[in-house]
């Protein structure tokens, strides 16, 4: 778990991180969202101690980060930088070794761990390993970023804008990678993003930055259903906010007993999916089924609408 | 099939080639000092020679006009130079029979043009190839092999910058020792103290401004009175201070020319170490500070090497520099080959003279050759 | 600073030019005993104007044909010589000045022609390289912005291209004026008359404070012309709209 505790930076007297006071619970997503400038990388670099708070302080399981040594600190924590920050004259592997390296783990265990790795990240470790980061795509170059971050099984994750610099299509593939490596994993993470809907896909809890303050810091449901000030909900957007709601629930939640004809639809899909499937095929009613293709009941219209208004 | 396009360079370039034989091929002198006496091509290796010399010319030129393959170009033009050598030898050793003992032959315009243009069209044929590191290397090797094993057949023994040598063989030996110890000394000292000046003002940028100005300004001063005014304190030191002067300090000689060209040396060193780690971008900084290097580690895992291409790149400015330099450290007793230089202009001995330019042009060309091929495999950009 | 620093270097020049006498004192100690303190076979004065004169002579020519190289290698027409002109400008860097000043007597004799011929030549390399590097980063977007406003390729190269390069051009420029300067002085190696007569003198007849006073006049003149086509340059930098930069 991270603690935040009236934590503070200012830069000639400015405040760019105000008094922020928050929890992060072990093993969630923190999605922490403003526009530029608003001090989101700083707060998150004061996490790794990369900045030195002016006042406050940074628990982290219990345990004042100002007082573990900065160099074993930031050797537990996972960063993925805004722009990847790849060493440029290393390979992808030896970038990805590099904290466990430093962590003095034998050769061996370290190979076998970069090629855990690059498969987890549906990278070829036979093709990808031996390239130079300007051998890669951007969008492999941002696996590469995550892999070394994760190389050494940090129990805290910070990312900053990780998906930023990638086209949509791959932007999306990217989220639904992370989203599915952090239920394997229970690593707890900080997100730093531009994106309220990445932040409302990924996160457990979305924090709302502006002026160095958290504005809201609330769960994805109540940030879109009752917003605390008016810039929450710009930046959440007034229409289409009740297909937002859908999306953030699965269709399971709705599950019912019950008979249904055509396609099924997954149970881990979300509602708005399942709506929009409804609308193509002019159905009122979907099969469910499982990620193996048992059949598990159905969601109708009428109570995915009904979700939607509450 | 497209009509073969004329190449407009060698087309360019032929007519100094076609009119090399009509200048003088040889300089022949009946003693050292003499004024050169011009001798063509046919009067040194006869008709027969001179005309399958003409026609190999003529040959050559037509070739180059129509042969666009740089690889082609090269192995030509690689075998023209060879030939031409092979005959100049031969030539100075067939004047040289008919002649006085004391008689020198040298090259005379017509080689020098003739060679020249060969020399020229071969290395722009070589970097036409657009080479790789190990094409570089292979050329290198190549042409040091060939040097060495022209020198060593004596196939040149009869020009008279050989003469010359043979004369000063002892003298030419403690030369380059002595323009090695000048030229590679002076640099090594200032790469120890350069690189952590470098570091040093680059993590401090108040220290930027007043130190790149004061090495900018001591890069200014002309290399004499640079030189001179060094005389002065040192010659003081060594009357002065106990146990100097054993230690080989004096007023003229090696110190005052090693502690000059170290000082020249300390600008390109430390403005290229600053330059270069500038250049590393600030999100690998951040993140191999995000992931826990020690200063130590980034400087020796990230900053050092991310700027050693930059760092090369100085190193090869610094050492032409000084294997040039250190010629007029001959002026004020330091030794090297600018001893032959001078030497030579007070005798107006055009072969002593030649003595001291040739070794430190090969060695300035070598040492730039081999460091260009060091940056390319840095991973920099060659000059 | 800048304003300490112009005053110090113009009042030594100065002062030694025209008033040598003052300095009597302070080089007395480095004289030999009884030995004069202050060069007397040549008037300093005259031997600067015609150091500088020297450097004139070769750095007019050099910089005019440097120019006109480096321009015709970047025309179309000329592009083919480009490779050919960077390996000549890369395998004349390694000839030493001191090297093509010794190799122009045996062609030209003692005196000022073979230093002017010197001068000249190795003038040549710093314009051309740093001509050619500023022609040819002068962004493609530009030059077709220019040809796509109706300029002819003349017009392109005289007010969209030229003023573009000229900081580059007057850096060159300024490199070789500092390189010829230094070359100047070892010109009366071979009797051309300069300001290194000074100093050799005093290496020869054992007599310091004439390596002083030669040494700290050309010093101080190759320092107050380096500073002054800094000027230039930040000059020419803002008259191309671009900001002044820190000196490097
Ligand atoms: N080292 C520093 N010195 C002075 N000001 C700084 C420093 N670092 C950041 N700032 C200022 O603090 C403010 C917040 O910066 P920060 O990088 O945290 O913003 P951000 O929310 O991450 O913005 P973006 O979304 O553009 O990355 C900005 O106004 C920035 O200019
Ligand atoms: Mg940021």
């Amino acid at each position: 778990m991270i603690e935040l505790q009236a934590l503070t930076k200012t830069y000639g007297g400015r405040p760019v991180v105000d008094e922020v006071s928050a929890r992060f619970a072990r093993g969630t997503l923190t999605a922490i969202v403003g526009s530029s400038g608003s001090g989101k990388t700083t707060l998150l670099r004061m996490i790794n101690r990369l900045v030195e708070p002016t006042s406050g302080r940074v628990l982290i399981d219990g345990q004042d980060a100002g007082r573990i040594p900065e160099v074993s600190l930031r050797q537990g924590i996972g960063y993925v930088i805004q722009g990847y920050g790849l060493f440029p004259h290393w390979t992808a592997a030896r970038n990805i070794g590099v904290v466990p390296t430093l962590l003095g783990w034998p050769e061996a265990r370290i190979a076998a761990r970069v090629t855990e790795l690059l498969q987890m990240l549906q990278l070829d470790p036979a093709e990808i390993a031996g390239r130079y980061p300007h051998q890669l795509s951007g969008g492999q170059a941002q696996r590469i970023g995550v892999a070394r971050a994760l190389a050494a099984r940090p129990d805290v994750l910070l990312m900053d804008e990780p998906f930023g610099a990638l086209d949509p299509l791959i932007r999306r593939q990217a989220q639904r990678d992370l989203a599915q490596i952090r239920r394997q994993l229970g690593t707890t993470i900080v997100l730093v993003t531009h994106d309220m809907n990445e932040a409302l896909y990924l996160g457990d809890a979305i924090a709302v930055m502006r002026h160095g303050r958290f504005e809201q810091f609330d769960t994805p449901d109540r940030i879109i259903r009752a917003p605390a000030t008016a810039f929450v909900a710009d930046l959440v957007g007034e229409t289409g906010r009740a297909l937002r709601l859908l999306a953030l629930h699965p269709v399971g939640s709705l599950s019912r007993a019950g008979e249904a004809e055509g396609e099924p639809v997954d149970v881990a899909a979300s509602l708005s999916d399942a709506l929009a499937e409804m609308i193509w095929t002019g159905r009122d009613r979907l099969p469910v089924t499982d990620a193996q293709g048992q059949r598990l009941g159905i969601v109708t219209r009428e109570d995915i609408l009904a979700r939607g208004r509450e | 099939m497209s009509v073969p396009r004329i190449d407009r360079l060698s087309a360019v370039m032929a007519l100094p080639l076609l009119a090399s034989p009509a200048l003088t091929a040889f300089g022949f002198r009946p003693n050292r000092i003499a004024p050169p006496q011009p001798r063509t091509w046919a009067e040194a290796i006869g008709w027969p020679l001179t005309g399958a010399l003409l026609a190999g010319l003529v040959l050559l030129a037509v070739a180059l006009l129509l042969l666009r393959r740089p690889g082609m170009r090269l192995l030509l033009l690689a075998g023209a130079l060879a030939a031409l050598v092979v005959l100049l030898g031969r030539g100075a050793v067939l004047l040289l029979e008919q002649a006085a003992p004391a008689a020198r032959v040298s090259p005379g315009a017509g080689f020098w043009l003739a060679a020249g243009t060969l020399l020229l069209l071969l290395v722009d044929a070589f970097a036409r190839m657009r080479p790789g590191p190990a094409a570089r290397a292979a050329l290198l090797a190549c042409a040091v092999a060939g040097v060495a094993v022209l020198l060593g057949s004596g196939t040149l023994a009869g020009l008279s910058v050989a003469a010359e040598f043979r004369v000063r063989a002892d003298a030419f030996h403690r030369a380059t020792a002595d323009h090695l110890v000048l030229a590679f000394g002076s640099f090594l000292a200032a790469l120890v103290f350069g690189l952590p000046t470098g570091l040093a003002i680059q993590r401090h940028p108040g220290l930027r401004g007043p130190v790149l100005n004061l090495l900018t300004l001591i890069q200014t001063i002309p290399s004499i009175a640079l030189f001179g005014i060094l005389i002065v304190p040192l010659a003081w030191v060594a009357a002065h201070v106990p146990g100097a002067a054993d230690a080989g300090i004096k007023g003229i000689g090696t110190a005052p020319a090693l502690i000059a060209l170290f000082l020249y040396s300390l600008l390109p060193i430390v403005a290229n170490t600053v330059a270069g780690l500038d250049a590393v971008p600030r999100a690998v900084t951040e993140a191999a500070r995000g992931m826990g290097m020690t200063e130590a580690r980034r400087l020796w895992w990230i900053d050092l090497p991310l700027t050693l291409p930059v760092i090369l790149a100085a190193a090869r400015i610094v050492l032409v520099q000084n294997i040039g330099l250190a010629t007029v450290g001959a002026l004020i007793g330091s030794g090297g080959y600018g001893t032959f230089i001078f030497q030579g202009i007070g005798q107006t001995a055009t072969d002593l003279i030649l003595l001291g330019v040739i070794p430190t042009v090969a060695l300035a060309f070598l040492t730039s050759s081999i460091m260009d091929l060091l940056i390319a495999l840095s991973g920099g950009q060659p000059q | 600073m800048t304003a300490l620093r112009w005053i110090i270097l113009i009042g030594v020049t100065g002062g030694l030019i025209l008033f040598p006498a003052l300095f009597e004192p302070l080089l007395r100690p480095f004289a030999p005993a009884g030995g004069p303190a202050i060069y007397d076979r040549a008037s300093l004065a005259s031997l600067t104007v015609s150091h500088l004169a020297l450097v004139a002579l070769a750095m007019i020519p050099s910089t005019l044909i440097a120019l006109s190289l480096a321009i015709l290698v970047t025309r179309p027409a000329g592009a083919e010589f480009l490779p050919m002109a960077r390996v000549l400008a890369n395998i004349g860097q390694t000839f030493p000045p001191v090297a093509v000043l010794a190799l122009s007597v045996p062609l030209l004799g003692f005196g000022a022609r073979p230093t002017v011929l010197a001068l000249f030549l190795y003038g040549l390399l710093p314009i051309f390289e740093n001509a050619l590097a500023g022609l040819r980063a002068v962004p493609g977007s530009v030059l077709l912005s220019g040809k796509a406003m109706g300029m002819t390729p003349r017009q392109v190269l005289a007010q969209v291209e030229m003023p573009l390069a000229l900081p580059l051009i007057l850096e060159g420029i300024r490199i070789s004026i500092v390189i010829a300067l230094s070359t100047a002085t070892i010109g009366s190696t071979v009797a051309a008359r300069s300001l290194g007569e000074v100093i050799i003198a005093g290496l020869t007849s054992n007599n310091p404070a004439y390596v002083i006073q030669g040494g700290v006049l050309t010093g101080c003149i190759a320092v107050l012309l380096y500073d002054a086509f800094g000027l230039l340059i930040e000059i020419a930098k803002r008259l191309t709209g671009r900001e002044p930069q820190q000196a490097a």
